[in-house]
């Protein structure tokens, strides 16, 4: 090994208890010092349970199976003490909720400064470089996702590593969240920390990493981190289709002057719209805009304060945590769950999954399946699919469906959205979201969700991540797919 | 209501301790001593006034209100016992004794509020360790730590089965629920695993002047329900 590395995997193959498979299968990989690598690679492709091995949860928590060599700093981890081992490398969780052990985040820290004698000079710099001083007395539910990544990384800080990885860090963050995270996680590489990142949302990333891994198939492949960048110059092009156009169609939901607050603060103040059969309505906003609550107001579950909201159609919520929509034991059972509400019985399943298989275009799609094993895109699409036919006049809500994603998923889902014909409201924190939803075929709505108003705008719609888009379908799931 | 303030650290442990002992001995001392209704209702109204204090100290008047919608919960209930009681051909018990036992079954229920209320959950886990209860600490602050989030999920999840199933299908909730709660529970254990579980800080046992105000007002309260 030479003596710069300090990450030297060496034919690893990982696979849990429950299946025959191996999720890891032979993975080579060599890290030197200060670098900062970015590892790509499709939802269920390996990635978190390779970070789960570098600390050994894999097969502590998790009990699986480990074949191969795995050296941090040199020394192999089985001869590393947790203790030790900790001080060495540090994780940031994909849910950042979890690196949280008190409800209260200062006495977290503390509790770590004083049991492992962290001088106080040390965590007064790194609290400071982090511009996370004032959140430390917070409580762990009132802090956003990209507020917690950057404490979750002072945490990891706390034990002076001389690795950090970080898991997904963008997922749930904002556009604003987004980029304080990549300023931080510049500051870890100043610090000389050796910084592993995973991610899908990676075009953030590109200026920030030294070298670039393909996770595909179990296996880590080096690509060239200039293959990712988009292969043209685009200018922003602008969404001149915002205005509703109204026409003959038929008005399904109408929200007048509404007004909604938590505790003291207003969080809507105002909020008209209209919103037409076969509208694609997208709310961009920043976390804690409202969103949420905007869709969960037009769903019917939370009543304004002030103002009032007419729903003209049925309507269904798929939540941010999409699995939160699933209620059965198997796809199939969700089918007849929902058959069986509108009193239909034998002809409508089989239509159903008819419709769901034609709209998916999946042909040998395995209905025993249980819904909590598809992957984030397939269970979002799944969910609209199933809606869709049984009523396609059902108002879907979504709150952030593209969550999770890899660019070339997000296309996808984009694609299958606008495809598929039914009055759709989406509710994204990120712009790039606009954009895939924008050229696919079809007048889409852009509102902003800022300071309680909902305004009617043209947002700034980015070409690059188009080529994105097809740079990572291309990467991991070959020329020829389609999901 | 399970929250403290921080503004609650401005007394010693050691002190608010007593006091909530005090409270809490006190209010079950009420349903065992026999004592004329007046006495009575001179200790109850004292302990309410107390644990009102408490919970306006531990989380401002927001808890206040909380406590008082409580104290209406109860005022409800006994209603509806009253009518019951009357429709079944009882004699009601007169409005003063009704009232007063009401209240002193407000201050028992409250008392216990109070006194996760005037505790962080820090403190609580350093007492627990204290007492050589160290995983149940650890469990006692994770479960506090994690209930807001679970909240939300579970807020998310109402939404989505109610539009989805039916009101009378709501029951589904628990399965995505249950799903939620063994990935979350994975998360965690991860993430202990690789951050450890540290030695809860030791809090401050006291604080100087302020103390003696809650050592004061916790005996007096004993004093009051025994002799008065």
């Amino acid at each position: 090994m030479s003596v710069n590395n300090v990450v030297e995997i060496d034919n690893l193959w990982v696979r849990y208890r429950s299946s025959e498979n191996w999720v890891l299968r032979n993975v080579n990989l060599s890290i030197k010092q200060g670098y900062a690598v970015l590892i790509v690679g499709r939802s269920g492709s390996g990635k978190t349970t390779l970070v789960r091995t570098l600390t050994g949860a894999v097969k502590h928590i998790y009990g699986a199976e480990v074949r191969g060599s795995i050296k941090i700093l040199g020394r192999e981890i089985e001869n590393y003490d947790i203790e030790e081992l900790r001080r060495v490398i540090q994780i940031v969780n994909q849910n950042p909720y979890a690196d949280f052990f008190n409800i209260y985040i200062e006495d977290d820290i503390l509790s770590i400064i004083k049991s492992s004698n962290v001088d106080y000079e040390y965590v007064n710099k790194i609290l400071d470089m982090f511009k996370v001083r004032d959140l430390t007395n917070r409580y762990l539910f009132e802090l956003s996702g990209g507020q917690l990544k950057r404490l979750a990384m002072v945490k990891a800080l706390l034990f002076n590593p001389s690795i950090v990885v970080l898991d997904e860090p963008l997922m749930w963050l904002d556009d604003i969240g987004v980029d304080s995270v990549v300023e931080a996680l510049k500051i870890l590489k100043r610090l000389g920390k050796t910084v592993i990142v995973l991610e899908h949302r990676f075009k953030p990333l590109l200026d920030f990493v030294d070298e670039v891994y393909v996770i595909k198939n179990g296996s880590l492949e080096p690509i060239d981190r200039s293959s990712l960048y988009p292969s043209k110059s685009h200018s922003y092009i602008y969404n001149n289709e915002s205005k509703v156009v109204k026409g003959s169609r038929e008005k399904v939901a109408e929200v007048k002057d509404i007004w909604f607050r938590y505790d003291n603060e207003w969080i809507l103040k105002g909020v008209d719209f209209s919103i037409y059969e076969g509208d694609i309505v997208v709310i961009y906003g920043s976390n804690g805009s409202g969103k949420s609550t905007l869709l969960k107001i037009l769903a019917g579950y939370l009543k304004p304060r002030k103002g009032f909201v007419k729903i003209y159609r049925r309507s269904i919520y798929i939540p941010q945590n999409v699995y939160l929509f699933y209620t059965e034991e198997t796809l199939e059972n969700e089918v007849k769950a929902l058959c069986s509400l509108r009193k239909g019985g034998g002809e409508c399943i089989e239509i159903v999954k008819n419709r769901v298989v034609n709209d998916l275009g999946l042909l040998n799609l395995d209905f025993s399946r249980t819904p909590f094993s598809l992957s984030w895109g397939e269970a979002v699409r799944f969910a609209v699919s199933l809606i869709h036919s049984l009523d396609p006049k059902t108002i879907v809500l979504l709150d952030e469906p593209f969550t999770g994603l890899t660019y070339y998923e997000r296309f996808l889902l984009a694609e299958y959205l606008l495809k598929i014909g039914c009055t759709i409201v989406v509710a994204t924190s990120n712009r790039d979201v606009v954009s895939f939803m924008y050229t696919r075929g079809r007048d889409l709505r852009t509102l902003i969700l800022s300071n309680g108003r909902l305004e009617d705008v043209k947002m700034g719609i980015d070409p690059e991540v188009f080529d994105l888009g097809y740079k990572v379908k291309e990467l991991l799931y070959g020329d020829n797919h389609r999901a | 209501m399970f929250l403290s303030s921080r503004r609650v650290k401005k007394f010693g442990l050691a002190a608010r301790l007593l006091m909530t002992l005090s409270i809490v001995i006190a209010s079950i001392l009420l349903f065992i001593l026999p004592k004329p209704l007046d006495r009575l209702a001179i200790s109850v109204s004292s302990i309410l006034i107390l644990e009102l204090l408490i919970l306006w100290i531990g989380g401002g008047l927001k808890k206040v209100l909380s406590g008082f919608i409580v104290i209406l919960i109860f005022i409800f209930i006994g209603f509806l016992i009253t009518l019951f009681s009357i429709f079944l051909g009882f004699v009601p018990p007169p409005l003063d004794y009704a009232t007063i036992s009401m209240f002193r079954m407000v201050i028992l229920v409250l008392s216990f509020a109070t006194a996760i209320q005037f505790f962080t959950v820090e403190e609580i886990r350093w007492l627990l360790t204290r007492l050589g209860l160290r995983d149940v600490s650890v469990v006692v602050a994770l479960t506090l730590s994690q209930l807001p989030l679970t909240y939300i999920q579970f807020s998310e999840a109402i939404t989505t089965v109610k539009l989805k199933l039916g009101e009378r299908n709501l029951y589904k909730v628990v399965k995505p629920l249950v799903v939620y709660s063994v990935m979350n529970s994975l998360n965690l254990a991860e993430a202990l695993y690789i951050h450890g579980v540290y030695e809860p800080i030791k809090p401050r046992f006291l604080c100087g002047k302020k103390d003696s105000i809650l050592i004061a007002v916790s005996i007096a309260v004993l004093v009051l329900v025994l002799l008065f």
